[in-house]
């Protein structure tokens, strides 16, 4: 029964993470400069590889004809989907900080306090 | 919104490939690989892990890692001391260099946050890395992966923490260079081991022999009684740490190097 729902919950992590790729595709598609499209990116990446990731460990989990095997593959897709999880912001806060110290402004842009603090000093 | 002209470039693409395919298919201009397995590769299979053959077998489950380290051993002994030329050559380009902490930038690195999580990938890549290492004769992988997976680690901490930080840490280019060589000297005594250690006994053995042989009954045993009786494939778990040792000191240094600002260079000793 457990092993039921948790496979359950394992599909409907894969199906998420499907949806969020179609979308996250439209965004980068159709979204006007390059901060938006960073943002549709990093829904591609934690909606579309981090949720099947852990839904996959999930539905590995739930499935005991694998056997032993079930184990390594969940193991395997939580150390995965932990990785993705920690390191996809910080390659997108990266990709938009170094945007805005070589100057990409979105337009139009009503307030900018990254710029006030760099010419304050608070920032190098 | 779409335009006609991106309509018919498309189209026109489409056509052009799917005409030569069919023709470079139906015409037998190169032939589609066959389902079936050819006859050498089920030779390999057959034979690397079937002990009731056991002269012609590796003792390991891995094709590649016994092919690539037992029968063609010395193929990739000669493939790594390639690399190690190109490397040596590499260096030859630089040999002003000063890698100092003085000389190599000013050390600020990215922000906080990528310097946190960083940290927690740093720690985790020499991890992985020794492991596809270590189990490359069990698994696919084996010490050039792990070797180039180990690469990562410096070079996304220069990336991340600057050149500065990783020469202050002791990535000095003698010592890289060093483990480095003392890589190819270990797969370089591994290749004659089995030829010395049979030769005490009065046997004839083979340059990179792993396993014994009806005609030269010398090798090492693929499986080892350490805590539980662990299968290590005679010579390849030692090989594949060698190799591992020599790719990721190599390539670290490769790295290092190419990131190395021009002002390291010492033009003074250039002019003499």
């Amino acid at each position: 029964m457990i092993l039921e729902v948790i496979g359950w919950i394992g599909i409907s992590l894969l199906a998420i993470g499907a949806l969020m790729d179609v979308i996250a595709a439209i965004g980068i598609n159709k979204f006007k400069n390059f901060y938006l499209r960073l943002h549709a990116a990093t829904v591609g990446i934690i909606g579309g590889a981090f949720y099947p990731l852990l839904g996959l460990g999930l539905l590995s989990l739930s499935l005991e004809q694998l056997g032993v095997i079930r184990f390594y593959i969940a193991g395997i897709s939580f150390t995965s989907a932990f990785f993705v999880l920690i390191t996809a912001p910080v390659g997108s806060h990266i990709l938009a900080r170094a945007a805005h110290r070589v100057g990409v402004m979105p337009e139009p842009i009503g307030v900018d306090r990254l710029k006030e603090d760099r010419e304050k000093g608070v920032f190098k | 919104m779409v335009k006609l002209k991106d309509v018919c470039i498309g189209l026109s693409l489409a056509v052009v490939a799917a005409i030569v395919s069919y023709l470079i298919i139906s015409y037998n201009i190169a032939s589609v690989a066959p389902e079936a397995n050819r006859p050498l590769a089920n030779m390999f299979l057959e034979n690397v892990f079937n002990s009731e053959k056991w002269w012609l077998w590796a003792g390991s489950p891995e094709a590649v890692t016994s092919i690539l380290w037992d029968y063609r051993g010395i193929d990739t002994v000669y493939e790594t001391a390639v690399f190690f030329l190109a490397i040596i050559a590499s260096i030859a380009l630089v040999r002003t260099l000063k890698l100092t902490p003085e000389t190599s930038g000013r050390g600020f690195g990215l922000t906080v946050i990528a310097k946190t999580v960083t940290n927690i990938v740093f720690a985790s890549i020499p991890i992985v890395a020794y492991s596809i290492a270590v189990h490359g004769h069990l698994t696919p992988g084996g010490g050039f992966q792990g070797g180039s997976a180990f690469a990562v680690a410096p070079l996304l901490a220069i990336s991340v923490f600057s050149l500065r930080v990783i020469v202050m840490r002791g990535w000095s280019k003698d010592r890289l260079l060093a483990l480095r060589t003392t890589g190819l000297l270990l797969i370089g005594l591994i290749a004659i081991i089995v030829v010395a250690l049979s030769a005490l006994k009065g046997i004839i053995a083979y340059v990179m022999q792993n396993q014994p042989k009806p005609w030269a009954p010398a090798g090492l045993s693929a499986i080892v009684d350490f805590i539980n009786p662990t299968l290590i494939s005679g010579t390849l778990f030692w090989l594949n740490i060698s190799e591992f040792l020599a790719v990721g000191a190599g390539l670290s240094l490769v790295f290092v190097l190419l990131v190395s600002p021009t002002k390291m260079l010492d033009v003074e000793v250039e002019e003499k």
